[in-house]
């Protein structure tokens, strides 16, 4: 199950979105690379790159960030969009990718779920338009479906599909929030 | 007035900043227009003092040192303070970005400049100079000398300390 969603964000909480996180006071954590490489896939096209991150939310140590209620707007749309009620959050985690040397438009990260629990799932929601694209792959890591990042929009799917991310290539940035969670009744 | 000091801390002095800058835990900031007239470019910095106040519960560790050794080594006069002291993070983009020519702030000042990590990103001067990011290097010059930065495309990131000492208040 790979959704996209659009149009379930008003367009006001959108714009403050993309304008916190590129503000002066959200906080950005540099790593060198994008992906455990013990628990990834890697293929011909595959270039891991450094990032930045902020720690939304992680289920170990709770509210991470002061951006929390702001961010946590993004999941309350995504319940009422689809009619499911989150039974428990794992995380939320912003990534912000740049655009790296040699790295084109066929490259993209490790491949990897974001859990191996089948009752989570992963909402994937793209701040800023750009052209990092997310790219999904069964489990003999074929590509099956790919969204650009189109602000605004986001994509719902099972936590344990796999999955790779890619940095901007004629866009100057890229920024996502990753969303993992357990639903009601699922 | 320009000064250029290689191998400016002890290099574990040195060492022990450029780890922690870009350790998962020491927080960047991103900032959209680098100068007034770089509406397109955008890089990451860490303000440690503003207006002359401590901002930043990392001062003490990764820039006291720095300071320290400024003050020792007599690099400035005393009748200066430090107004304003913030880490650049440039991102390697795949190309040189050459900024826009600057001055830091209209008021007197001195311009100190740290670099961090080597790089081939390097500080250009109006006067013609082109200083090198040579890691551990320190370089000093009269604010009133128009410079740009110049981003790299050899390594992840090219980082540096931006010091603005001005004359103090009582002067």
């Amino acid at each position: 199950m790979i959704k996209t969603l659009n149009n379930f964000l008003p367009k006001d909480l959108q714009d403050e979105i993309e304008s916190t996180m590129l503000s002066m006071d959200f906080g950005w954590f540099y790593y060198p690379s994008t992906a455990d490489k013990n628990l990834s896939h890697t293929d011909d096209n595959v270039m891991d790159s450094f990032h930045f991150t902020h720690t939304v939310y992680f289920y170990d140590d709770g509210i991470n960030s002061t951006y929390y209620g702001l961010i946590k707007k993004v999941l309350d749309c995504v319940q009422k969009s689809e009619n499911i009620k989150v039974k428990n959050l794992l995380r939320i985690k912003a990534n912000f990718t740049t655009p790296q040397p040699n790295y084109n438009l066929n490259n993209y990260s490790p491949i990897h779920p974001d859990e191996y629990n089948k009752n989570m799932y992963s909402f994937l929601y793209y701040v800023n338009d750009s052209d990092g694209d997310t790219r999904f792959f069964d489990q003999k890591f074929k590509l099956i479906n790919s969204c650009t990042p189109k602000k605004g929009t986001g994509v719902l799917f099972k936590a344990t599909t796999f999955h790779s991310g890619s940095c901007p290539v004629k866009y100057d940035k890229r920024l996502v929030i990753n969303f993992v969670f357990e639903v009601e009744n699922d | 007035m320009k000064k250029i000091i290689d191998n400016f801390l002890d290099v574990n002095i040195h060492k022990t900043i450029e780890s922690e800058l870009t350790k998962s835990t020491f927080p960047w900031f991103c900032i959209k227009n680098i100068t007034s007239d770089d509406n397109d470019n955008f890089a990451f910095f860490h303000q440690f003092v503003e207006d002359t106040k401590v901002n930043s519960n990392r001062y003490n560790d990764l820039v006291v040192p720095v300071i320290n050794k400024i003050i020792t080594d007599n690099l400035i006069d005393t009748k200066y303070v430090c107004d304003r002291i913030k880490a650049n993070l440039y991102t390697n983009q795949g190309k040189q970005i050459k900024h826009n020519f600057h001055i830091d702030t209209e008021k007197k000042h001195i311009v100190a400049l740290y670099s961090v990590n080597e790089n081939n990103g390097y500080t250009k001067l109006e006067t013609g100079e082109k200083i090198e990011s040579k890691k551990n290097r320190l370089i000093i010059f009269d604010g009133s000398i128009k410079h740009k930065s110049v981003t790299q495309d050899n390594t992840n990131f090219r980082i540096n300390y931006n010091f603005n000492f001005m004359v103090g208040d009582n002067d």
